[in-house]
């Protein structure tokens, strides 16, 4: 569990803005850069961890984004680039469309700001990546001691049975033996390399959001902003809620 | 009988048998443990008390029902338990069950929260933790039990489960408390109790007998 930098991808609708916002970031982060939907979503893989995008951004829909995230079960976090103070429609369409979106973070905000709501948005990944993996791993642990068990039984009726054992399967089967005997070390040394990971993880985390980060949010009540009135596809975006 | 398996890098070894003195070692070390015992029903307060059996006597139990109510719970662990143990019971799905029996609603000698939704495990989870942390807050030593896992995976998937058993178990780490998950591994296959061995520290097997032996 290299402690790799954190990848944030920044989606938005100005160059300049975008290009001041990833370099605010890249000292503590990689990042990449989108001006467009098509951009943005073809920057997306198991590698990001964090998305912030403008609803601004040229074709944008917060669906197709939603999508893409769920249809390639990426668990990167997404922040939305809005202002609190004079939300639009569209934000408001994006915010209720991006539900494990958490952090809004304002244009205008110092660097200080921005690597700070990242860091937390990137904690909340590292958390959810790394509890997706302990649970891959454990379930591919727990196959292995069950088949294993499984095995030895058989093998154990097999002997009985067979007053003369063959030399070369009993050669065969330490063979095997061993090898899945390696297996089973690799993955339970990966098992706690995991374990400590997330509980350093864990320590970063606010407790509110703990349990939201650790369940899939789909299974599960509203997100945060589940108050917020269903957004008006009349409402112009100029009008402030 | 109770048999203790520790977690160590080859796997789950049987490291001692309870009802001896070096078990009271293994259960104060451990922060969460894998409860396997049959479909206790309306015995899980006798369970959890028996979990205890010889070992630290928490402040406060804290109780989570599903399928079982919080007064059966209550009617087990007061047979079995400390009587000087504080209680707090998280029902889920209480309030169907409330609105059927007006005497839910008020049980004396414990708190009860309400959770409505099994499924809800995001709920589920905030819940248990404020107890936790205000019996934490007040300087009391907690033991958690969730009966059951059984009746979660009825309603969530494995990973879903076991994402919550994990997290759950690190609120329960960090307030020095230990946290008892019931899994009936008769209703499950062997790669699942073995999945859910693992994100535990110890293992501890009842046989019936012991899962329903008479107050004492």
């Amino acid at each position: 569990m290299a402690a790799a930098r954190h990848l944030v991808v920044v989606g938005g609708a100005d160059a300049s803005t975008t290009d001041a916002l990833a370099d605010a970031l890249r000292d503590e982060f990689a990042v990449r850069t989108a001006y467009s939907q098509a951009d943005l979503l073809a920057s997306l893989d198991e590698e990001v961890d964090v998305v912030l995008v403008d609803p601004r951004l040229s074709d944008f829909e917060a669906s197709r984004l939603r999508e893409r995230l769920d249809g390639r079960g990426l668990d990167c976090q997404v922040g939305v680039l809005t202002d609190e103070r004079v939300e639009t429609a569209t934000d408001a369409r994006t915010r209720a469309a991006l539900a494990d979106a958490f952090v809004t973070v304002s244009p205008g905000s110092d660097d200080d700001a921005w690597r700070t709501a990242v860091s937390r948005l990137a904690t909340r990944a590292r958390y959810r990546k790394r509890l997706e993996e302990y649970y891959d791993v454990a379930d591919e642990y727990a196959a292995l001691v069950v088949d294993t068990t499984g095995d030895e039984a058989a093998a154990t009726n097999t002997e009985r049975d067979d007053d003369a054992p063959d030399r070369t399967d009993g050669a065969t089967d330490e063979a095997e033996d061993s090898t899945v005997e390696a297996e089973r070390e690799r993955l339970a040394d990966l098992l706690d390399r995991l374990r400590a990971d997330l509980a350093d993880a864990y320590d970063d985390l606010d407790d509110e959001s703990l349990f939201d980060v650790a369940i899939d949010s789909w299974q599960g009540p509203p997100p945060p902003w589940h108050g917020l009135d269903a957004p008006d596809t009349d409402r112009s975006d100029d009008e402030c809620p | 009988m109770l048999v203790w398996w520790d977690r160590s890098g080859n796997g789950n070894v049987p490291t001692s048998l309870l009802m001896t003195d070096d078990s009271d070692t293994a259960a104060d070390q451990a922060a969460t443990v894998l409860l396997l015992a049959p479909e206790v029903g309306s015995t899980a307060g006798v369970l959890s008390a028996a979990a205890l059996d010889g070992g630290r006597q928490p402040d406060r139990a804290v109780a989570v029902t599903v399928t079982g109510t919080a007064e059966s719970w209550l009617d087990g662990w007061e047979r079995r338990g400390g009587p000087s143990t504080a209680i707090t019971c998280v029902d889920v799905d209480g309030a169907t069950r409330s609105a059927a029996s007006e005497s839910d609603r008020t049980t004396p000698g414990a708190e009860i929260e309400r959770v409505t939704d099994p499924a809800a495990l995001e709920e589920l989870g905030r819940t248990v933790s404020d107890v936790l942390q205000r019996a934490d807050d007040e300087g009391e030593s907690v033991a958690l039990f969730v009966h059951t896992l059984d009746d979660l995976l009825a309603h969530v998937d494995e990973a879903t489960a076991f994402k919550f058993v994990y997290t759950l178990g690190e609120v329960v780490r960090r307030v020095d408390g230990v946290a008892y998950f019931h899994l009936d591994p008769d209703a499950h296959d062997p790669e699942t109790v073995e999945t859910f061995s693992v994100v535990c520290d110890r293992v501890v097997e009842l046989d019936r007998f012991e899962a329903s032996r008479s107050p004492k």
